[in-house]
């Protein structure tokens, strides 16, 4: 086993990566420019990247490398969260920014990008480490994989080899399976690192050490207290640019398999035995194993979809989807998802889980709300009706904290009781700003550290519950698809979605 | 974006604080009723400031309003050397825009005046001020004096104390009193802001060794020479760091604050450091050249030649590899800032304090100065 460095000890940075190269497919691309080159300089600015670390873009356009430093710096100073560049960080950061041009699909990119690692491991003491980021749309990545393993990147008998993948990770079960397989065939499970940023947002984290850091949540955790869980991912934004990309995906896609279903299995998870990656994502593994999966018929009474008309938003006019640019007129992607999901273990058995995500909502919210079942024996009852059940609100976006209801009695004769928030705000008691989850992500990456990216099988049980309701939506035909007014809180099948259940959705 | 918002001090009768705060509250609610803002009143803690000189009190007035905006408190100021025989004590309100659209995070601010006489009575004063069943941070810059009560009375009721040792007269003998009251007092946690200033410096060092390569040369080290700025405790310290660190037992020392010669043995043979004052280091980081004969390197650690960033460089086999990253010139408001984060012990700093006094009693055998 590795030994410590003892000089770590006691040190506020807990550990720095190996010198290594990162290497970044599609390195003209807008998300090297806006979060990968700003979080790589921001690491290197505050000591958190070892001497010698460098990074390699490579892309289609013939550039050198300094080409590419000059580039590199405009992003730098256009997009990164600390400004002004400080100088001497960046001369140093530059000197360890490296460029190779030609297409994904040509063999002689991937010979060259080998010879110019071999090249940069001499010079600066990288020693075979490298990090492969697939920056790239899905539809390069076979060519991208096969050529490396062609050119001997992907083993590693001589430092280490990791690829990084965006997201999505397949469009459902079969696409999922297959690029898995894909990336398998050159990489083990441990060197593959799917990145989705959500997990690499501080708010996400503060879930974990909400459940996990306090004694009093875990007694109460579980069935016998809580009535049922609702998740709201909101937006008042629309689909802005990605009209190509929504048509395909859709609500489902974009925000449930991914996303949605992260702030799930962290609810519902188990403690893990300890927070490393084995031990964390497996116990969100267990979650989604323990989703009961739902048939044709079940798709029909606990999912629901709609698409938003025209209205008003910050008091703006507002298109309706169907008259977005890019977008099929005759187009039927849904714009708002609900969905009610059972978990079938022990401590959640009869606890549903209530998930709406969608576009052009009221207002723009993320949050996770625990829903206490009420007191069992009411003592007053000539407001029995009043009493509200105490509810656990964690807040994900924007305004993130955690706030619990619960009951007061106003002050007077009559017996007049209230419900009251006690309300904690990470942004008044700490004034710190967060960094970002690329920053965050990239940094554990390199040090190796998975907990924070999605294992395979944890992609594929997502789509396996996810497919049956797209088959179902994609295949069968709909009469019906309920359409809502821009701005609303979705569709009025929405609250009789939750009416069923003797239900409504919390008023955000 | 809207900017501070906060009321001039206002006169407190010293028996009624708790209530006139409570008055500056609501006077300011109503102030703010319809505006366009929320006003969030926050406290995560009790931060006591103590300048015992008006230049010390300057220092504390300047610095600790600064750390509102990332740790909400209540701050009690103690500005000591007034000529007058009195205690006089005045309260503020002050809010800053958060983080979180339209919100204004408001803090509280006691300030007391204390002439030489009335001194005795602040113990009694200020610590039914200190808000219940939150940690309390004391925050005592200046000269390492003998123990008055009120220092006595203040640390022990702290969670723990923050002290500079760069403002020590005599850092060596010094920090070998620090020693003593902090193993006198096992259950407070203490903060020395000199040790805060090492941090990036030390995580630097550090980081040269997180390859697995360059391990070996740590057991290896042959010598060191330590050059520190003006302020010699951060060499001192930075010396008992990799001693405790690396586990070096101290054979044999001579020399004083300024000018220091010590032989450290480890398990593979000695190592001998060096230390002097020149004004080629950086104020507030030594520039150590770490040497390891049979490797044939050198390590150099110290502020860049225009004092913006920190740089770090290896020679090893004929190669040289540096790194550098930003290092601000820390000021004493955002030292405060990590400083407020802990809560705990900082064993390194404790074990590192324990070998400098090692090194002031090889020194000063007799313990003349100690």
């Amino acid at each position: 086993m590795e030994q410590p460095n003892p000089l770590r000890a006691g040190l506020r940075i807990a550990r720095t990566p190996e010198a290594c190269t990162v290497v970044i497919f599609g390195a003209t691309g807008d998300l090297t420019a806006r979060k990968l080159l700003p979080a790589l300089y921001n690491l290197a600015r505050e000591g958190m990247v070892p001497a010698g670390f460098s990074l390699l873009g490579v892309g289609r356009r013939p550039w050198s490398d300094d080409d590419f430093r000059a580039e590199m710096r405009k992003s730098a100073e256009q997009f990164s969260r600390v400004q002004p560049i400080n100088e001497e960080v960046w001369q140093t950061f530059a000197e360890g920014l490296f460029w190779v041009g030609g297409e994904f699909g040509d063999i002689n990119t991937y010979e060259q990008i080998a010879s110019r690692l071999e090249q940069i491991d001499q010079q600066r003491g990288t020693a075979g480490n490298r990090l492969f980021y697939l920056a790239i749309p899905p539809s390069w990545f076979d060519d991208a994989i096969s050529n490396l393993q062609k050119v001997n990147l992907t083993n590693q008998s001589h430092g280490w080899s990791r690829i990084i993948v965006e997201k999505p990770f397949g469009h459902d079960y079969k696409s999922a399976q297959e690029l898995n397989d894909l990336v398998s065939r050159a990489f083990d499970e441990s060197q593959v690192y799917r990145i989705d940023h959500y997990l690499g947002k501080e708010t996400v984290q503060n879930l974990l050490v909400a459940r996990f850091a306090n004694a009093i949540f875990e007694p109460i955790w579980n069935r016998n207290y809580i009535d049922h869980v609702q998740i709201t991912v909101a937006e008042s934004l629309g689909i802005g640019s990605r009209a190509g990309f929504y048509e395909e995906a859709g609500a489902l896609r974009d925000m449930i398999t991914n996303h949605m279903m992260q702030l799930l299995t962290l609810t519902a998870m188990e403690p893990p035995v300890e927070f490393n990656e084995h031990e964390v994502r497996s116990e969100k593994v267990k979650v989604l194993h323990a989703i009961r999966p739902m048939n044709a018929t079940d798709v029909d009474q606990f999912a629901l979809r709609a698409q938003y008309d025209h209205g008003t938003i910050n008091g703006d006019e507002v298109p309706s989807y169907l008259a977005e640019k890019g977008v099929n007129p005759a187009s039927r992607t849904p714009t708002f998802v609900a969905l009610k999901f059972e978990i079938d273990n022990w401590r959640w058995a009869g606890v549903p889980f209530y998930l709406r995500t969608g576009k052009r909502l009221a207002k723009r919210v993320t949050e996770i709300a625990i829903q206490f079942k009420k007191p069992p024996l009411l003592l007053f009852p000539e407001i029995r009706d009043e009493i509200e059940s105490n509810v656990l609100a964690l807040r994900i976006q924007p305004n993130e904290g955690i706030t619990l209801k619960f009951s007061a009695k106003q002050p007077g004769q009559r017996m007049i009781i209230h419900p009251v928030n006690m309300d904690f705000r990470y942004g008044s008691s700490f004034g710190v700003a967060a960094p970002e989850a690329y920053e965050r992500l990239l940094l554990d990456a390199m040090l190796g550290d998975a907990t924070l990216f999605t294992r395979r099988d944890e992609v594929e049980a997502q789509w396996a519950l996810m497919t049956p309701i797209l088959e179902r939506w994609e295949n069968d035909g709909v009469e019906h698809l309920p359409h809502y007014e821009a701005g609303t809180w979705g569709p009025e099948e929405s609250d009789q979605f939750m009416q069923r259940d003797g239900r409504e959705w919390r008023k955000l | 974006m809207m900017g501070e918002i906060s009321n001039s001090p206002r006169p407190a009768n010293v028996a009624e604080i708790e209530d006139q705060l409570r008055d500056l509250w609501r006077e300011l609610g109503d102030q703010h009723r319809d505006a366009s803002h929320v006003m969030t009143r926050v406290c995560t803690m009790t931060v006591i400031g103590y300048g015992a000189n008006q230049t010390l009190a300057k220092r504390v007035r300047t610095a600790l309003p600064q750390v509102f905006g990332v740790h909400p408190c209540r701050a009690i100021l103690i500005e000591t050397g007034s000529e007058a025989e009195e205690l006089s004590a005045w309260v503020s309100t002050v809010c800053q825009p958060s983080s979180e659209e339209h919100e204004q995070v408001c803090c509280e601010q006691i300030t007391f005046c204390v002439g030489e006489q009335m001194r005795r009575r602040l113990p009694g004063t200020v610590l039914p001020l200190v808000v219940s069943d939150l940690p309390l941070f004391v925050w005592w810059p200046g000269p390492l004096h003998p123990a008055s009560n009120v220092r006595t009375q203040l640390f022990a009721h702290a969670d723990r104390w923050i002290m500079d040792s760069a403002d020590f007269l005599d850092p060596l003998p010094d920090l070998a009193r620090l020693h003593k009251m902090v193993i006198s007092d096992q259950t407070d946690a203490v903060s020395d802001l000199t040790w805060a200033r090492l941090t990036p410096w030390r995580t630097a060092f550090a980081q040269i060794f997180d390859a697995m390569a360059m391990r070996p040369m740590l057991e290896n080290i042959s010598s060191i020479k330590v050059t520190t700025g003006r302020h010699q405790a951060a060499g001192l310290l930075s010396i008992g760091w990799m001693a405790t660190c690396l586990d070096w037992q101290l054979i044999s020392a001579s020399g004083n604050s300024e000018t220091l010669l010590c032989n450290f043995k480890h398990r593979n043979g000695t190592v001998t450091i060096s230390m002097q004052t020149s004004d080629r280091a950086g104020e507030e980081v030594p520039f150590i050249e770490v040497q390891a004969a049979k490797h044939k390197a050198s390590i150099t650690v110290g502020r860049s030649s225009n004092k913006q960033a920190l740089l770090a460089n290896v020679q090893l086999d004929g190669e040289t590899r540096c790194q550098m990253s930003e290092l601000p010139r820390p000021s004493d408001s955002l030292l405060l800032l990590n400083e407020l984060n802990m809560y705990s012990h900082d064993r390194v700093y404790e074990r590192a304090l324990a070998i400098v006094a090692a090194i002031a009693q090889a020194t000063d055998p007799h313990g003349a100065h100690v």
